[in-house]
């Protein structure tokens, strides 16, 4: 269940938030609204202010202007109870073992002895780091560590949770698991705030995005809503040589493509909407009897939209 | 939580406190069993003796009084030897019948009471032996003697019986260090108070350090600061559990030295003793918390810094202020650097604690280096505090 589901109620408010590094401008006027149930993504390149923003949130760093609330209030000991938090560089002490990190990080939130014991198993059993409670984190692999960075995070069972970028340097195999993991957070009812350049995995969760840049949020929706944004809609790549000048012309003139590349070997056409796109070239082709190679057809991503957005790619 | 969390932490650096503990247990047992007294007045000549041979030219009752002096006196053994025979003396030597050859002149007797003491006597040797030294400074006392005698108004002879009676006797001297047998008893008490600095240091750098790099590392504190937990609680905590530490490690240093001293360290002026220790104990706490917080970037480079420092610190104030060299025998130049030093206050204040090293005891000498020493732990503790405001700021750009 992602949280469109659930009632509209806001977690996170970011108003016109302005923070300055003396002559650098890291947050421009930033906008956010976090609903409740969200998997919220914040989607930017490296240095576009995506942790600042959640420095901000967390009162780690003082901002210049602007109003942040957090379950309708101003950030104190209160809300921070029920907030968990992921850093990006894993906060773990190298000297105690897996076990006493998730503890100590727990027991910053929860008093009561018993429940921390039951929220600790419960941490170690939802990263998946049962057989390791004993183990220093030096002596953890980069994905074990990473997941013992969410447990620490995650143990106290928070109603919001923030984490940026959790899966830098992390193996496909544990970020998949770690995916998998804020997913079964979010339908257990968390809300999450989720930082990351990686599009595919803004994509794969998030259920709403907001793509910032030179500390702006630029775009803001549903991937849907995001894509719908751009003019481009299909982009079908041909392997076909030898095209002449006539059915690179025609090619070119099919219904709803707006732009053709050629170059000798395979021919690229973008498509603003339309159906059966790709049927159409493709009957084309056979009619002429133009040899052809492989096929692509290619939905836009959220770097299309980056791209069309700001005319650089997301990982520049 | 914190307070916790930080004691969990020490075993992993127990090891270092051990290690300095086993040193200095060893440092305190053998300085203490090749000890002398706290001045060095009770360097004793037992056992020693000097092998003397002497051929007396002279044969006046002046020279036989003075033959008779060195016959009784405790620490030589008179050798014969045929001084009628040729290469007699050399042969001696050789074979070490004789160590000192001495030879009284002709008209030793009205030399002395002349005052022309340069050829009263003629000496044959072992050059460099203990026994040349020793026996030349009993004879010079045994001639100076005479001679103060002898321009006190004496004729040569009684001047000379008198000088051996004198010397014989020894010359009582009350001394303020020596009073109540204060010096004799308390030197263990003393050497173990003299190491606290070195040790002290050594181990509370090696512990804190790490430790407060831990847990002021900027990504563990931002995490930890996330949660419902003041900044200045968090704080306090740490600085609890350091101080903690601070105080188990000093109770077990005077667990050890009570052991090894004979249960000697709570005697007299220990108020003092200890007053220091605590005084000297934050000092180690706040250079701790300094360096920790310089170091705090990252654990490794904490370690490395925490080993650096621990020697050049540990080391450096240690010989530079008199803890394993005596400061009355340190260079001036040396000592006008030492005084920028604590451990150069805390040293002073235990030679005076204990009357040693040609001081005496003196409550002002004493207050004024327990203030000087709190006011390097006030100065230590501001460049901390300085240090975490520095390093907040960057944080919180």
């Amino acid at each position: 269940m992602k949280g469109s589901d659930f009632i509209m109620e806001t977690v996170v408010k970011v108003e016109r938030l302005v923070k300055r590094y003396k002559e650098l401008i890291a947050l421009d006027h930033l906008e956010l609204d976090i609903k409740k149930g969200e998997i919220f993504g914040l989607l930017g390149p490296n240095g576009s202010g995506k942790t600042t923003a959640i420095n901000c949130i967390l009162s780690l760093l003082t901002y210049d202007k602007g109003e942040i609330s957090v379950f309708g209030k101003k950030l104190c000991a209160e809300v921070k109870k029920d907030i968990g938090v992921v850093m990006q560089n894993v906060a773990v002490l190298d000297e105690l073992n897996v076990r006493e990190n998730i503890d100590y990080f727990c027991g910053l939130y929860i008093s009561d002895k018993a429940l921390r014991k039951k929220r600790v198993d419960e941490a170690i059993a939802f990263a998946g780091l049962e057989g390791f409670e004993k183990f220093r984190p030096k002596k953890l692999s980069g994905g074990l560590l990473r997941r013992l960075n969410i447990a620490c995070g995650v143990a106290h069972k928070p109603k919001l949770i923030i984490m940026d970028e959790p899966t830098v340097a992390v193996d496909p195999q544990s970020r998949n698991r770690i995916l998998e993991g804020i997913e079964e957070l979010n339908r257990q009812g968390a809300t999450i705030i989720y930082t990351s350049h990686y599009m595919e995995e803004v994509e794969q969760i998030c259920s709403r995005i907001a793509i910032i840049d030179k500390g702006r949020n630029i775009a803001e929706g549903t991937k849907q809503e995001l894509k719908k944004l751009i003019k481009n809609t299909e982009t079908i790549s041909v392997e076909a040589a030898g095209l002449s000048d006539e059915q690179l012309e025609t090619s070119k003139n099919m219904p709803h493509a707006y732009d053709c590349k050629y170059d000798g070997k395979t021919l690229t056409l973008l498509y603003s909407g339309g159906k059966h796109n790709l049927t159409r070239l493709l009957d084309y082709m056979h009619n002429e009897e133009i040899p052809i190679g492989r096929v692509y057809s290619l939905l836009p991503t959220l770097n299309d939209v980056f791209l069309e957005i700001t005319g650089k790619e997301l990982r520049d | 939580m914190v307070f916790k969390a930080y004691i969990r932490l020490i075993p992993s650096y127990i090891g270092i406190a051990v290690m300095y503990m086993v040193m200095f247990a060893v440092l305190l047992g053998m300085t203490m069993m090749g000890g002398s007294g706290l001045n060095g007045s009770g360097e004793s000549m037992d056992g020693f003796v000097s092998l003397l041979a002497v051929n007396d030219k002279d044969n006046t009752e002046e020279s036989r009084a003075f033959l008779s002096y060195l016959e009784n006196s405790t620490n030589i053994k008179m050798a014969d030897i045929d001084f009628e025979r040729e290469n007699a003396v050399q042969d001696s030597l050789y074979y070490r019948k004789a160590e000192y050859v001495l030879t009284i002149n002709k008209g030793f007797a009205e030399m002395l009471s002349s005052g022309e003491t340069e050829k009263l006597l003629s000496s044959q040797v072992i050059a460099g032996s203990a026994s040349e030294v020793f026996t030349e400074s009993v004879i010079d006392s045994y001639i100076a003697a005479a001679r103060l005698y002898i321009i006190g108004g004496y004729n040569t002879a009684e001047a000379c019986k008198e000088a051996a009676k004198t010397l014989e006797n020894g010359v009582e001297v009350t001394g303020f260090s020596s009073d109540n047998g204060w010096d004799a008893e308390n030197t263990g008490a003393y050497l173990f108070y003299n190491f606290v600095p070195y040790i002290m240091l050594m181990m509370i750098l090696g512990i804190l350090v790490p430790t407060f790099s831990s847990f002021l590392n900027e990504d563990v504190r931002s995490r930890s600061f996330c949660a419902p937990i003041s900044p200045v609680k968090y704080m306090a905590q740490i600085i609890c559990g350091a101080f903690m530490v601070c105080l188990v490690s000093a109770g077990v240093l005077l667990l050890a030295g009570t052991i090894i001293t004979g249960g000697t360290l709570f005697n007299g002026h220990c108020f003092y003793s200890l007053l220091q220790m605590l005084v000297f104990m934050l000092f180690s706490l706040a250079l701790s918390a300094l360096v920790g917080i310089l170091g705090s970037e990252s654990v490794k480079k904490a370690n490395y810094i925490t080993s650096m420092v621990s020697n050049v610190l540990g080391l450096g104030m240690a010989f530079l202020c008199g803890v394993f060299v005596s400061q009355s025998l340190l260079g001036e130049n040396i000592l006008n650097v030492a005084r920028f030093l604590p451990v150069y206050w805390y040293v002073r204040g235990n030679n005076s604690i204990y009357g040693a090293d040609g001081m005496v005891y003196d409550e002002g000498v004493i207050w004024t280096a327990i203030l000087i020493q709190g006011l390097f732990a006030l100065a230590m503790l501001a460049a901390a505090l300085l240090a975490a405001q520095i390093k907040k700021g960057k944080g919180s750009k």
